[in-house]
């Protein structure tokens, strides 16, 4: 997959292969392509080259199927000052659900991730930082998609709603079999969820496999020293 | 779409920076008549009941007995306190060291003049510290002049009824025809007619800035927040998401401008209809109006402020923070105002009518100053026509460009313009 902002090359032909139900981190420094690579996966951007398919889905062609199986939380993502958050998850929800039964479970989901307690019923522009970040990631998870992008969902938050999010995360990957595409610069967070990852620099990936054999292929004791060896090795 | 357009509606009638203008309308609208309508009813109220005034005449040569024998018999019955000062210095210091309601300087040989039945000439003057509505309007000097005239015509006139028959020997009616309508109207509130056309273009003007400046704020917020990504990432079309935002931003801008209009409504009556009778022809305009002149300017006036709130819309789309969606509001604006200031001042003639006549918003400018003045025909249907079809168009173009993909090319280039200019 190529990616071109004009002159500019964000993605400079990348191959990923995510398996189902796993929960797969991408790893890089600032700059290098990961928030590019979720917008393509997530049908917000069009590749300039080559071709994306989730769940068998073009992600150019089938987008309108694409995105009723994905939910996508960008990195910094503001709410609706003005909203509440029952509100929003309600809006949520009836767009996916319509009237159907499957409605109401999504909202009672929604507000069980999100936990804010009678906050729910706030406006949202009196949340905090780590409450707005729950409000969405209630909002990605309360359609149990088969597919989560979540770019860097921890950053700036506190330990408590980080450890709370990391176990969201692992809870309903078991519960629901979502899929997770995470990108995060808290290396000990993507040792503890995931399994595999992609290490991306500059557009391209560097190293791309399961962290056992990357840790074993690299003599590292630790993801930390993995990431450090390839991106300073490169 | 329902609830996306709800969302519309919460998070802007929420939004105190969005409805409080609004609110504030009527009370800016009634503080302002307020202050405009107190300086025309001291003026008014001048010509309605005069007030007492105190005159200086300032003579340059010795004054007739007689004259001043008169001035003195009317002093009451007109309101008047005469002082007479002999002219030794100049007139601006006389001015400047006395404190009179009116000042006439009687030159000399204005009495010689008299004498020989010639035109004579004097000069008023008075005080002004300001400039506001109604202080320069010469009320009361007219009154100190009429008096000085009714001297010279009694002197020569003995009996009351031809003095009478001679200050007015006729009262005229003037009358304007209106073929279209065929309908005859005084000319006095056929100019008032054309100050109401005036007034409402004005309106209409305010509204389509107001609403446009509404939807492009709130479609800019949603590219800041990157709120915008979240919806494009819905299992629902882009094209309901665009229309969504319209219809919502269209609604919270009906509510808004409803208020504004009644604070308009405030403002007009204060200044206007608490100091004057009403117009005796105001019936007619109900009248002269048929109700298919009225429905097309009801549907080319909603068809304005979609356009206006669609142009908004695609400057909000297109900008990637709230500070650049204002700044390209106006160049849009100017755009639209240079054309619309000269259907306003002046009647555009074909072909330029015809073309303005099909681009909504110019439109209703058309169409309001011509339903006073015609019944509308088929023509402007036509014409009414056209201009859905262009917003129609607008509407499609607008629901295809909204994707990330093309609004982030957009948005990166019309950045990078602004920031060269800059």
């Amino acid at each position: 997959m190529v990616k071109r902002y004009g002159y500019f090359e964000a993605l400079k032909g990348i191959n990923l292969n995510i398996d189902e139900k796993e929960i797969f981190a991408l790893v890089g420094p600032n700059g290098a392509g990961k928030t590019t690579t979720f917008k393509i996966i997530s049908t917000l951007l069009l590749p300039t080259m080559g071709q994306v398919k989730v769940f068998g889905y073009d992600t150019v062609n089938e987008s309108d199927k694409v995105r009723k199986i994905i939910s996508y939380l960008p990195e910094e993502v503001g709410v609706y000052k003005n909203i509440t958050g029952y509100e929003y998850l309600d809006l949520i929800a009836s767009i996916y659900f319509g009237n159907s039964s499957e409605y109401s479970k999504a909202l009672e989901l929604g507000i069980e991730v999100a936990n804010l307690g009678s906050r729910i019923y706030d406006k949202m522009k009196n949340y905090s930082k780590g409450m707005k970040k729950r409000i969405q990631l209630a909002r990605v998870l309360m359609t149990k998609p088969k597919l989560a992008i979540l770019d860097e969902p921890t950053t700036g938050l506190d330990f408590e709603y980080s450890y709370e999010i990391r176990k969201i995360i692992l809870e309903y990957n078991k519960k629901f079999n979502i899929t997770f595409l995470v990108s995060s610069h808290n290396l000990q967070e993507v040792e503890t969820i995931s399994s595999k990852i992609a290490i991306i620099k500059g557009g391209l990936i560097m190293e791309y496999g399961s962290i056992d054999d990357l840790l074993e292929k690299y003599q590292v004791k630790n993801i930390e020293e993995l990431y450090i060896k390839i991106i300073k090795g490169s | 779409m329902r609830k996306l357009i709800k969302k519309e509606i919460l998070d802007l009638i929420r939004d105190p920076r969005i409805i409080l203008p609004f609110i504030f309308a009527p009370i800016i609208f009634l503080v302002l008549g307020g202050i405009a309508s107190q300086s025309v009813q001291s003026t008014v109220s001048e010509i309605v009941e005069p007030s007492l005034i105190k005159v200086n005449i300032i003579y340059e040569e010795k004054i007739p007995q007689d004259f001043i024998n008169y001035l003195q018999n009317v002093s009451e019955k007109e309101k008047v306190i005469i002082y007479f000062t002999q002219k030794e210095k100049d007139i601006s210091n006389i001015l400047k060291e006395t404190d009179y309601d009116v000042y006439i300087l009687i030159p000399k040989g204005f009495f010689e003049k008299i004498e020989r039945k010639e035109t004579g000439e004097i000069y008023t003057f008075s005080k002004t510290t300001e400039f506001r509505l109604g202080s320069i309007t010469g009320i009361k000097e007219i009154r100190v002049v009429r008096i000085i005239e009714n001297y010279i015509k009694e002197k020569y006139i003995n009996s009351t009824e031809i003095l009478n028959f001679i200050s007015r020997p006729l009262n005229y009616y003037s009358l304007v025809y209106l073929p279209s309508k065929n309908l005859l109207v005084s000319s006095q509130s056929l100019s008032s007619l054309f100050f109401g056309i005036f007034i409402a273009s004005i309106i209409i003007l305010s509204l389509g800035a107001i609403i446009m400046q509404i939807s492009s704020t709130s479609t800019a917020i949603e590219n800041e927040y990157k709120t915008l990504e979240i919806l494009l990432l819905l299992p629902i079309s882009r094209f309901k998401i665009f229309l969504a935002k319209l219809i919502g931003t269209f609604i919270v801008s009906m509510i808004g401008l409803s208020l504004f209009l009644i604070g308009f409504v405030f403002y007009l009556y204060l200044l206007f209809f608490s100091v004057t009778q009403p117009t005796q022809n105001l019936p007619f305009i109900s009248i002269a109006i048929d109700p298919f002149s009225l429905a097309l300017l009801i549907a080319s006036f909603v068809i304005s402020l979609l356009f206006m709130a669609s142009l908004g819309v695609i400057i909000g789309a297109l900008s990637n923070d709230v500070r650049l969606a204002n700044t390209l509001i106006g160049p849009v604006f100017i755009l639209l105002f240079f054309p619309a200031f000269y259907i306003i001042i002046l009647t555009p003639s074909s072909p330029i009518k015809d073309i303005l006549m099909s681009i909504p918003f110019l439109q209703t400018l058309i169409f309001s100053k011509e339903i006073l003045l015609t019944n509308f025909k088929i023509t402007h249907l036509i014409y009414l026509i056209n201009s859905l079809l262009i917003i129609l168009v607008l509407i499609y173009i607008i629901g295809r460009i909204f994707s990330l993909e093309t609004l982030l090319n957009l948005q990166n280039k019309i950045s990078r313009r602004f920031k060269k200019r800059i």
